[in-house]
């Protein structure tokens, strides 16, 4: 046994022993202690805990936030009670989870927990449980957040079986792109299973209960690690929680993936002994066993996600939806039996391997290859200064969009935008613009400037629900963009005088739409950025060395 | 805000003994303070241990009165030798009690997380969720033998009853304080090493 154990272990017993708060975080970060470990000692604590969240005295009511009126008890989730209430203020009913009161009286817990929850208050992302505030009563952290009607996928499940592919893709798309939001915060979710993730009474997908969650960036893995669900849990959470990342929930969204359709857990076994052999082996029972009628390529995203190596899975939530997005275009390209490429695309795109990196999808940065740097981030300009705009975050109508670049070398580079319907647009390079490629190397507003003063992309149109930018830089010109650079309509500079706006459908009206194909043209000769992206994938593009970024930003009426 | 502490008043708990004593009598004062000192650990033990749809359906509170109950009914086979012995027989009842209700619940509605051999294949995550906090409590019980009587007495009085470390030396016979908590320490590191060496196999 190692020093460093012999001192987690020492601190760990003392405080388990004293009933004193324990710094989960630091002995996770030791890497001292096994998963089961973890969970042992997390157990004892909980046995040893009086406080709200294990407590015997479920029927004293805790104070609640100023301006609340208790409502039902809705459980038990982890690390606290959740129970309903009534915002007299606002005539609504809202969520509040009172914290147990180690949690509120350990310092590192507290922080950890009140920036957690900054934030995902901060993401305001439709896929992610709003948090309305938080407050301390009486020792106890107290984290107010939205009430949301509808079932949870557990209860949907239950009462309707298992879901049909498509049905479950459009589920796993949602949660990419909230997983994709969180995890571009450093955050990790860590409990990602079917109780929580809720339906909405609407069909909103909204994930749940960010209570084991923890900051990858600032903090490391949490020993929360302990906690969480061993039928989901990946490799890495059994093992040394310090290799636990944002892969860690693509597995655990795989996971989900495979019992939506299947009303069965990947690596189910007989004891949780089992269940963790099976995990810790790779041994999953393939899907089309248990389900034979399932189309390949959805097991095939299924599978990459469950890759018993993180390095094999999906490198970002944004890569993960991509492939749903390839597969359920798949699917209604093939039902409408008007787009025969979509399957040959969507195999290509997999076994060309999206793991090998060559296609990369972040939110707004990207380091570039061995051969030259590239970073890119697309903004919104808000008061002569230009905010940066994230992955999943929202747009609005009479937003402006600028991308910023930085190159460590003169690059080609094109920017282009495809909407919910599928219409792609190449927003650069432009006819007019009076920066061209290839650009040169530093710092860079894209579209340029038009007689000096800087242009932007207007947002003008709030059609579609998504607008999807790929971002691709490369030392030399890319044929396949510039021969489709030909077929779809590009941005152009109004005519009008000291106008600083460029016009193209997707986000913006058209200004003289004499001068683009129609609609259903454009349709019918698009490629798609997916298609285009496993265009580029199948192309030695690392030796070439490209450079691309996906970012997907939601529109949104104010 | 302050945690309850039974032991806070160590007389009332040193004269478990002589309550007990009364108990068997049938004095019913005697029985009813020996329901109230150890009604709050009883209820914590019940509830860590029910699952949620459980909690729903009965009240914890009940299953305490039930336990105790049963336990006051089997006193004349109990021997008493310390705090620490009558609440190990309390435990034992009550988890005794909890099986006998799982076998009783149906498959689909477990009703605790102390039973075992639930199948990991069901298709419902719910029980299966709760397959696993059964089998975590199922590895702490075994951890729990594999301790010598007396730590196990010290860890359970500690962490269960919550009781000072004077009191588990003079329960337990340890010589000092320091050295009761020197025994609970290894103790939970043992039960920690033993249910994560078994990976909480049954």
């Amino acid at each position: 046994m190692t020093d460093s154990r012999s001192d987690a272990y020492e601190i760990v017993t003392e405080a388990l022993a004293d009933g004193k708060p324990v710094d989960w975080v630091k002995l996770a970060q030791s890497g001292a202690f096994s998963g089961d470990e973890l969970r042992a000692l997390k157990l004892v604590e909980e046995i040893h805990s009086r406080g709200i969240g294990g407590s015997s005295t479920e029927s004293e009511q805790p104070a609640l936030p100023k301006g609340l009126e208790f409502g039902d008890d809705l459980g038990h989730g982890s690390h606290g009670r959740v129970v309903s209430a009534r915002d007299l203020a606002l005539d609504r009913e809202v969520a509040v989870k009172i914290l147990g009161e180690r949690e509120s009286l350990s310092p590192e817990a507290r922080s950890r927990i009140l920036s957690e929850a900054r934030t995902i208050a901060g993401l305001d992302h439709p896929n992610i449980v709003r948090i309305h505030g938080i407050e301390e009563i009486d020792g106890r952290i107290q984290v107010t957040f939205e009430k949301v009607r509808g079932r949870t996928l557990e209860q949907v499940v239950a009462e309707q079986g298992p879901l049909a592919p498509l049905e479950a893709a459009h589920v796993a798309l949602d949660l990419c792109r909230a997983l994709s939001a969180i995890h571009q915060k450093g955050v990790v979710h860590r409990d990602l299973k079917p109780a929580n993730v809720m339906r909405a009474e609407g069909g909103r997908i909204v994930l749940l209960d960010f209570g084991i969650a923890a900051s990858s960036k600032a903090e490391g893995p949490s020993p929360d690690d302990g906690a969480g669900t061993p039928l989901v849990m990946a490799p890495e959470q059994f093992q040394s929680q310090a290799q636990v990342d944002g892969r860690t929930d693509l597995f655990a969204l795989g996971n989900l993936l495979y019992w939506m359709v299947s009303g069965r857990f990947p690596f189910a076994a007989g004891n949780l002994r089992s269940v963790r052999e099976r995990v810790m082996n790779g041994d999953l029972t393939p899907l089309t066993d248990v389900r034979p009628d399932i189309p390949p390529g959805f097991a095939m995203i299924v599978h990459k996600a469950l890759a018993h190596d993180p390095d094999e899975r999906f490198s970002s939530a944004g890569e993960f939806e991509l492939a749903l997005r390839q597969f359920v275009g798949g699917v209604k390209a093939t039902r409408t039996s008007a787009r025969p490429w979509r399957p040959i695309a969507v195999a290509a795109l997999l076994v060309a391997g999206l793991s090998l990196a060559l296609i990369a999808f972040f939110g707004g940065f990207f380091g570039g290859s061995q051969d030259y740097r590239f970073d890119a981030q697309m903004c919104r300009r808000e008061a002569e200064k230009d905010v940066p705009l994230h992955s999943g975050e929202a747009i609005h109508l009479g937003d402006k969009l600028v991308l910023k670049v930085e190159m460590s070398e003169p690059l080609h580079v094109y920017v282009l935008n495809e909407d919910e319907e599928g219409v792609m647009h190449a927003l650069f390079p432009f006819s007019g613009g009076e920066l061209n490629n290839p650009i040169t190397r530093g710092n860079h507003r894209l579209p340029g400037t038009k007689e000096g003063d800087p242009l932007y992309w207007p947002v003008n149109n709030l059609g579609g629900g998504a607008e999807y930018f790929l971002v691709v830089a490369s030392q030399k010109p890319v044929p396949a963009i510039e021969d489709l650079l030909n077929h779809i309509p590009s941005a152009r500079s109004l005519d009008a005088e000291n106008s600083r706006d460029l016009v193209f459908r997707s986000i913006g009206i058209v200004e003289n739409d004499k001068q683009l194909p129609n609609e259903e043209s454009s349709r019918d000769r698009r490629m798609g950025l997916e298609q285009l992206c496993a265009s580029l994938a199948s192309q030695p593009l690392r030796r070439e060395g490209k450079t691309s970024i996906f970012i997907r930003l939601r529109t949104e009426a104010r | 805000m302050a945690k309850p502490d039974p032991s806070s008043d160590s007389s009332k708990l040193l004269a478990t003994g002589d309550l007990l004593t009364r108990a068997r009598s049938g004095e019913r004062q005697a029985i009813e303070a020996l329901v109230v000192r150890y009604r709050q650990p009883l209820e914590h033990l019940l509830h860590l241990r029910l699952v949620p749809n459980a909690r729903r359906l009965l009240e914890t509170q009940d299953l305490v009165q039930e336990v105790l109950t049963r336990a006051l009914r089997l006193l004349p086979r109990f021997e008493y030798r310390g705090i620490g012995s009558f609440w190990s027989y309390l435990r034992s009842v009550a988890l005794n009690y909890l099986r006998e209700a799982a076998r009783k619940g149906s498959r689909q509605e477990p009703l605790t997380s102390t039973g075992d051999g639930a199948d990991l294949k069901s298709s419902d995550p719910g029980p299966l969720q709760e397959t696993c906090r059964r089998e975590e409590f199922l590895a702490f019980e075994k951890a729990l033998t594999r301790l010598t009587e007396r730590a196990r007495e010290a860890l359970l009085l500690r962490i269960e009853l919550e009781q000072p470390y004077g009191v588990i030396a003079s329960e337990c016979g340890f010589p000092s304080a320091g050295a009761a908590r020197m025994a609970i320490m290894r103790a939970i590191k043992q039960v920690s090493q033993e249910m994560g060496r078994d990976g909480f196999k049954e």
